[in-house]
């Protein structure tokens, strides 16, 4: 064994690994973070989580078709995302008409926290059958082709590959290389903007710190003078702008599509929970850490493995379960870190 | 005076027109909610079309109109299909059912509801191979082929196009699964290679890592057994973005032109086999279904035609109405000898039924079956040339 396979092996392995599980793992950090705020100042799981994703990722469908129609574009920003800021606004406007309407009365009801679990069962699918109606119960393509300098780009198309000439230079054999696309790039930025400005949000604004304050003893937030009423809106602002992002982001990377994210939501909850419950980042950690047990659990260890170890045996799958089973992992990491930790990695309400 | 009896004589017409059209029902058990809704609506109105025809021209077995009973299978859900079909047998009482679409959904129909009956089932859509082997006493027939034979010709197809090693991806159903068996074992008696092949659930946003491990056993070309509005697009999308295949095959599910435009240049030379032929009867088909409105930009519409339209001739064959001797009769008159019959002659055929002769429907899709209620199935070979599907031959 020599070097440059070892080159070879970890450049594979960051490739399809770590890459894969860091794309899957953002959107459910950035769905989980949500699940979490809410859970952590209303005190419920909000079932509804996934399909406001949805929506937020049909108004940036819709605001796309018209920037293409009108001819607007600033490459090389995809035209998704100029959409974007519109999307954020209808998600917000839609989950403050719905708390408003429907949570708030069970909220001065004083309802336990299963009336709300079931109330927002009921919010999911009345927002699929919206969804639906609006946008269609097709498969749609964020694709467009801008013109830019003479030139037509198809936006969705766009990607990098790495090819580390350096390196290819430097060592014979060296054949790997790293592909990302504009979506997946701009998924990146996004996350990591999102929660470096949630974090500073939280931890050094005034209604930051409110917030954290009605999630450690509403009562007791109540008669320091905070005003629950507002933070309950500033919670489903942030959440709803999350969930437009990652919404958005999401039908950017795939297509979109009615269940774009009611598909996702039963992993974004193991995450949230895996994290500890109304806690932010736990609900990050939690997102990476269930997009990497999907990813890893059905990897095929074969190209590493092979290049390192001379007797194995190429044709056999060295994954260790088969794809079929993918959706289960998840559920498998949470039962362990329930029995291991019951409140989740970082301490967070017992549910 | 002078007004009242015509109003009499309307209504008394009106009477005789409403009890001769419930004269025999015949079940659509089909699924109009669920994965293939969007599907269902053509294929149901294909089998309208054709009780119309019938009905135009004068009923079957002595001026009986037939009347179309549906029930809901929702495709994927059996205890649904069983309850719809039982529906359909003993409370509808209906002579004999068009349907159902999907191949679980006909199954549990057959099984629970039709068989025990004797009533005859011929499916417009089921292609599991399944159903080939199904103790139906001869009941349950089929106007779709079995993706048994499809399997072969794909494999056949891509080992003479000198495809060694493939990497299969199917979705997790009775579909996918049949389809997958079939192809692999076809492929790997013809000396080819299958590196993987795994089984994904559909509807997700991500396949990546499925994706990653299929090309981690070294294989050029990616069969994807799927559908194209579905999980085998986003396949074919990520595997073309992250690099891991250039080459792709497919069967029925993954024809149409939203794939090729959704992935753009990375699927030319893609090749993809359907049900289908060169035969007179489509073309025939195409005028009928073009002057009922109906658009062909959906599949399975003229299996369910000639569905209805073998249900309604061997009623006429056998000049009753009534279950008994339903499927030899709907054998009789899809098999030789007899006149050929192809759409839009359905009045011809009553004529020379009731005249005592014989008839060989050929109807929209060369109808012919075996012992086992299946048609043999001629395919088309399709690829993708400069961004469209393109038919480059027939196999039968």
């Amino acid at each position: 064994m020599e070097f440059v396979d070892w080159l070879n092996a970890s450049v594979y392995l960051f490739n399809k690994g770590l890459l894969n599980a860091a794309k899957i793992g953002s959107i459910y950090a950035l769905g989980a973070v949500g699940i979490t705020l809410v859970f952590g100042i209303l005190r419920f799981a909000h079932f509804a989580h996934g399909d406001m994703m949805t929506f937020g990722a049909m108004v940036a469908l819709g605001g796309t078709v018209l920037l293409r129609e009108a001819g607007i574009n600033l490459h090389p920003v995809p035209t998704g995302l100029l959409a974007l800021p519109l999307a954020a606004a209808a998600t917000i406007l839609l989950a403050i008409f719905v708390d408003k309407n429907v949570y708030a009365h069970f909220r001065a009801r004083r309802s336990p926290p299963v009336v709300f679990v079931m109330t927002s069962i009921g919010v999911t699918f009345v927002l699929q059958g919206v969804v639906r109606l609006i946008g269609g119960t097709g498969d749609r393509q964020f694709f467009f082709v801008v013109e830019h300098a003479g030139q037509r780009i198809r936006e969705d198309k766009e990607r990098w590959i790495v090819n580390f000439q350096w390196l290819r230079d430097h060592f014979e054999g060296f054949r790997e290389n790293l592909v990302i696309t504009a979506p997946q790039l701009w998924l990146f930025i996004f996350t990591a903007v999102a929660l470096v400005c949630l974090h500073y949000f939280l931890t050094r604004t005034r209604t930051g710190k409110a917030m954290r304050a009605v999630s450690d003893n509403e009562d007791l937030a109540r008669i320091s003078g905070i005003d629950v009423g507002r933070m309950v809106s500033v919670t489903w602002i942030i959440a709803a702008t999350l969930c437009a992002i990652a919404g958005t982001l999401l039908a950017m990377d795939t297509q979109y599509k009615p269940i774009l994210a009611f598909s996702i939501l039963l992993p974004m909850f193991a995450a949230a929970i895996i994290g500890g419950i109304g806690k932010p980042f736990g609900a990050v950690l939690g997102g990476f850490i269930v997009g990497a047990a999907e990813t890893f659990a059905v990897f095929d260890w074969r190209p590493v493995a092979g290049r390192l170890f001379e007797s194995v045996d190429m044709t056999q799958s060295m994954a260790l379960v088969p794809a079929e089973y993918k959706l289960a992992v998840p559920f498998v990491i949470l039962v362990l870190v329930l029995v291991w930790r019951p409140t989740g990695l970082f301490k967070g309400q017992v549910l | 005076m002078k007004t009242k009896s015509l109003v009499l004589a309307i209504a008394g017409s009106a009477i005789l027109t409403g009890s001769a059209m419930a004269d025999v029902k015949v079940g659509s058990l089909m699924g109009f909610t669920g994965p293939i809704e969007s599907l269902t609506g053509g294929i149901h109105r294909g089998a309208e079309i054709a009780a119309e025809e019938i009905n135009a021209a004068g009923g079957v077995a002595g001026g009986n109109m037939i009347e179309l009973v549906t029930g809901d299978t929702t495709c994927g859900d059996a205890t649904a299909a069983t309850a719809a079909a039982d529906r359909l047998v003993n409370a509808e009482q209906v002579a004999a059912i068009v349907g159902a679409l999907c191949s679980g959904a006909t199954t549990a129909a057959a099984n629970s509801a039709a068989v025990p009956s004797g009533v005859v089932m011929v499916s417009p859509a089921s292609t599991s191979p399944a159903i080939t082997g199904l103790d139906d006493n001869d009941l349950v027939f089929r106007t779709a082929p079995s993706d048994a034979r499809q399997g072969q010709v794909l494999a056949q197809v891509l080992r003479e196009r000198g495809v060694e090693s493939v990497a299969v991806t199917y979705v997790n159903n009775d579909y996918g699964k049949g389809f997958n068996d079939a192809f692999a074992a076809a492929f790997t008696d013809a000396g080819g290679t299958v590196t993987g092949s795994q089984a994904h659930e559909d509807g997700k946003a991500d396949y990546r890592a499925e994706i990653a491990a299929l090309a981690a056993g070294g294989a050029d070309t990616l069969v994807v057994l799927a559908y194209l509005d579905g999980s085998g697009q986003t396949i074919i999308r990520q595997a073309v973005e992250e690099g891991d295949f250039a080459k792709f095959a497919g069967g029925d599910g993954m024809v149409g032109q939203s794939l090729a435009d959704a992935i753009g240049g990375s699927l030319e030379g893609m090749v993809a086999t359907q049900p289908g032929g060169d035969s007179a009867g489509a073309d025939a088909f195409a005028k009928v279904a073009e002057a009922n409105g109906l658009e062909l930009d959906g599949p399975f519409r003229a299996e369910a035609y000639d569905a209805m339209a073998l249900i309604a001739l061997a009623m006429q064959k056998k000049g009753s109405v009534g279950r008994d001797g339903m499927s030899a009769a709907v054998r009789d008159v899809a098999n030789a000898p007899g006149e050929e019959i192809l759409p839009g002659e359905l009045g011809k055929a009553l004529e020379i039924l009731a005249g005592g002769g014989d008839v060989n429907y050929q109807g929209a899709t060369g109808v012919e079956f075996d012992d086992a209620g299946d048609p043999p199935g001629s395919y088309l070979v399709m690829e993708v040339k400069d961004g469209k599907f393109e038919q480059q031959a027939v196999i039968k």
